[in-house]
């Protein structure tokens, strides 16, 4: 079993009728049990990406497909789309598309059932994935009489029901407010502490997710421009302006002391945490430490 | 946009507790025999009985609001087959020497020249037929998505078989969830006409022009997002291996009871019983019409 | 009815068909040239109450009035000229074939002459940065794209009052701050600016004045810096504190005294609360510091 949850080696993928191609060479890896936070401004080519993680590019959407993308050890060209569905599920943005039973218990079913699993696996998973998404006393409710927060991790566990080796996250906490959203994030900790998933999280409110992540991928017109550690990319103010993005509060502030020439040693902070105790040294220390 | 209310309604009644397809057979028998009767008293009887078995499954009032615009055909009808039903000849056919008894005309008997078209009475007995065939259908086809589960629908007809052939799932499936985004679709309606309003346009007004020229700024938006949220679905559904295997898991399960055996065979004579009675003695039929050849 | 306000509720209570209030006797009035935000968890109230401020929803009780007028008694149409409305989605309103044709289509509604129109459209799309895109097919943009067309079709409305309903949901830095950027200048203008949003950073960074709701009601309406100080209200209405105030409690106790809306004033905070402020190594004053560009 490969160490690796996710391979994309010189990934370059151009659709069918464009002028340019969406993504240029990309190359990442993603170890197992990994929670990779991906950013980039809208339009970067990140819903291209994930077509090519679970295997809807090359299978099923058109276009020039070159280099090569392994998840969970399977080749993306060389097995079909439900075989991949079963090794990396995707979360998207908005609940009301994702869901389309009239029950959370049928909503968990749905893709089990399409595997033509025997019943009593399919009920199992149901309680399995209930249990993840800790909704066991919602399992007859109608998901569209649910909050934001509990349609998203409906959504989550439809996904999960497929015993997915890694699960994709587009923007979940999108439409959801503060409530919703933390619920959502929780869950995804639990699914990577848990359960062992390894977790691909695409997020624009990077204060919320910065700490959560293993390794960050900056993405921008189809290219990795910048990745690392949070501490190596979120260290990299100047690149993250220029395309648009913001580091964490923390990082951000940092920085701008360091800039006029205020020393800060130590690992840059990324959480409120952190950069409180950083801060709280430099002000109580009486001199910069 | 109307919020066109035929969804699952949850009741614990006999007739939820059918199995759908005897509901399907239900909803072809009425079908088989309103198209049989043209008699408004036939067609009155089974309007009764229809109103009867929606009062025993507890369906509340508010899913049949799409009956006003039922109501509006039936008018039209009465009007139209008033006018038509011997001034154009469809009739001619009929070879007894029938007595027709005419209302008005439209066209003034006393005006010199013109077509006198005469409105009939018994036209607009035939239109109130007619009218009232729409209306049964339209009381009981609601029936059986009000009364049962989408999922126990859908269970029930994959597990039809004639032979080796199914249903397609993807077929099942389509029928099944367009009703599911019906609401969703509604709700692009509302969010348009928020929209829409705040610029100024008004869907107010029984204008046929404004309605008209309301339509484009209305449908156009809900139309893409339509088209938008199908592909979205499409991929949705791809992530979970939709359409994987020929042989489908279903969680749900449906009985086929004694009820309704008893309910399907009592169904079903019932529909030869009319097709006889309407063939060999007549019954049920308007005595001007010409027989529809069985 | 008071010219203060160019919008007043009273008593305001609303009832949706389906037997929810969502709305119970909220009174209030906006005046001129405020930029006020409404805050609150999904199902507060805050969306339902600024659809009253057009006439989309009329009170089922109490009335509100605009610019004087009581909503109840006259038509969305006509409140359309003194409040426009800014939805998240612009798909749900963009159906024309061209984007000059999609700006120019409220200022048709309201009747105004072709040539003023034809001005007023040509402005709005200079300032979203679409003038140049006018002939194209609104498909032909991307969604950034076309949030700025609806944008544009809004602004040539020039109505006195702005309501953005969840501006920044879903969207990048980059929208954010330009979707902000042109409110912030309108509101230097002197218009009136409304805002529904969970995002606690735009509200301090933009907002003069936050109403927070719960349940249909108002639990407070005050200044950002004063709701920021009361955090049991930030707890009942679900919200949490922007990260410049979060890193500036933490800090309380190392005798940071301040309650920065902005991480530029928390850092201007901090220098200040240095130990030997005139610590830096390079000479750079601290207006300088202020002047050099940085997310806000």
């Amino acid at each position: 079993m490969s160490e690796n949850a996710v391979e994309v080696q010189d990934l370059t993928f151009q659709y069918m009728g464009a002028s340019q191609p969406t993504l240029r060479e990309i190359n990442l890896t993603i170890r197992r049990g990994e929670i990779a936070l991906l950013i980039g401004p809208t339009g970067a080519g990140k819903s291209t990406l994930y077509h090519c993680l679970n295997g809807l590019i090359p299978n099923l959407i058109r276009g020039r497909m070159g280099g090569r993308v392994r998840v969970a050890g399977l080749d993306t060209s060389e097995h079909t789309v439900p075989a991949l569905a079963q090794k990396v599920g995707i979360v998207f943005q908005d609940p009301e598309i994702q869901i389309f039973s009239l029950s959370v218990r049928d909503e968990l079913a749905f893709g089990p059932e399409n595997l033509g699993l025997a019943k009593q696996e399919v009920l199992n998973r149901i309680q399995a994935a209930a249990h993840a998404i800790q909704l066991q006393d919602l399992l007859d409710r109608e998901p569209a009489r649910l909050s934001g927060g509990q349609q998203q991790s409906v959504a989550v566990g439809s996904v999960w029901s497929m015993l997915p080796e890694v699960v994709i996250l587009d923007e979940p906490t999108s439409n959801l407010d503060p409530e919703g959203s933390v619920r959502v994030l929780e869950l995804v900790k639990r699914l990577n502490q848990e359960y062992g998933k390894t977790i691909l999280l695409a997020e624009h409110k990077i204060d919320e997710v910065a700490a959560l992540a293993d390794q960050v991928f900056v993405l921008d017109r189809g290219q990795i421009v910048l990745q690392g550690t949070p501490q190596q990319v979120f260290g990299e103010p100047a690149v993250l302006h220029e395309l648009g993005l913001v580091a964490p509060a923390a990082a951000e502030l940092t920085h701008r002391l360091k800039a006029y020439g205020i020393p800060l040693e130590g690992e840059l902070p990324i959480t409120i945490e952190d950069g409180v105790k950083l801060l709280r040294r430099l002000l109580t220390g009486g001199q910069p430490v | 946009m109307p919020a066109i209310e035929i969804e699952y309604h949850k009741a614990e009644t006999p007739i939820h507790r059918l199995h759908p397809i005897t509901k399907i057979i239900f909803e072809l028998v009425i079908f088989v025999i309103a198209a049989t009767f043209n008699e408004p008293l036939y067609l009155f009887i089974m309007i009764l009985v229809v109103v009867g078995i929606i009062a025993l499954a507890q369906i509340p009032i508010q899913k049949f609001r799409y009956l006003k615009f039922v109501g509006f055909i039936v008018v039209f009808l009465i009007i139209t087959q008033g006018v038509w039903f011997t001034s154009f000849g469809d009739f001619g056919g009929t070879n007894s020497p029938f007595q027709w008894h005419t209302l008005f005309y439209l066209y003034p008997a006393w005006l010199p020249g013109g077509p006198r078209v005469p409105f009939v009475l018994e036209g607009a007995i035939y239109g109130l037929a007619l009218g009232m065939r729409l209306l049964v259908i339209s009381l009981a086809f609601p029936i059986l998505v009000i009364t049962t589960h989408p999922s126990d629908l859908v269970t029930a007809l994959s597990e039809i078989r004639i032979g080796a052939w199914r249903i397609p799932y993807n077929l099942i499936f389509v029928f099944t969830s367009a009703l599911r985004f019906v609401p969703t679709v509604s709700r692009e309606f509302d969010h348009t006409i928020d929209a829409q309003r705040s610029r100024g346009v008004e869907f107010e007004g029984y204008n046929i022009v404004n309605q008209v020229r309301s339509a484009m700024p209305l449908f156009v938006p809900v139309l893409t997002s339509s088209l938008v949220h199908a592909q979205d679905l499409t991929i949705a559904l791809e992530t979970r291996a939709f359409g994987a295997v020929e042989n489908r898991t279903f969680i749900h399960e449906v009985k086929w009871g004694k009820a309704d055996w008893a309910v399907s065979i009592l169904l079903i004579l019932i529909a030869i019983a009319c097709i006889l009675a309407v063939r060999n003695y007549g019954l049920g039929l308007l005595p001007y019409t010409p027989q529809r050849g069985f | 009815m008071s010219s203060e306000f160019i919008i007043q509720a009273r008593e305001v209570s609303h009832t949706y068909a389906g037997g929810i209030t969502a709305l119970q006797g909220v009174t209030l009035g906006i005046r001129r040239n405020e930029f006020l935000a409404f805050v609150g968890a999904n199902g507060s109230g805050k969306t339902t109450l600024v659809k009253h401020f057009n006439g989309l929803l009329k009170p089922t009780r109490g009335s509100l009035f605009v610019n004087g007028i009581d909503t109840r008694k006259t038509t969305v149409s006509t409140l359309s000229r003194t409040v426009g409305f800014c939805f998240q989605n612009p798909d749900h309103q963009i159906f024309c074939y061209s984007v000059w044709d999609e700006t120019l289509f409220g200022l048709w509604q309201q009747r105004i002459p072709q040539a003023e129109a034809e001005e007023r459209a040509a402005q709005a799309l200079q300032k979203v940065g679409l003038y140049e895109l006018r002939t194209r097919h609104p498909r032909e943009l991307s969604r950034g794209q076309r949030q700025r067309l609806a944008t544009a079709s809004l602004l040539a409305m020039e109505t006195q009052v702005l309501v953005l309903d969840e501006p920044t949901t879903g969207q990048d830095f980059n929208s954010r701050r330009q979707i902000m950027g042109l409110a912030a200048e309108l509101h230097e203008k002197g218009r009136t600016i409304v805002m529904v949003t969970h995002d606690m950073s735009l509200v301090a960074e933009y907002a003069t004045r936050v109403v927070a709701m719960k349940g249909g009601r108002v639990l407070l309406d005050a200044t950002p810096r004063e709701l920021f100080q009361q955090e049991d209200i930030l707890t009942a209405t679900g919200l949490k504190l922007p990260p410049a105030l979060a890193l500036a409690r933490g800090l309380k106790s190392a005798g940071l005294n301040a309650t920065p809306l902005t991480l530029n004033e928390l850092y201007d905070a901090i220098v200040a609360a240095l130990p030997e402020p005139a610590k830096l190594t390079d000479s750079i004053s601290y207006v300088e510091n202020r002047v050099k560009p940085c997310p806000r």
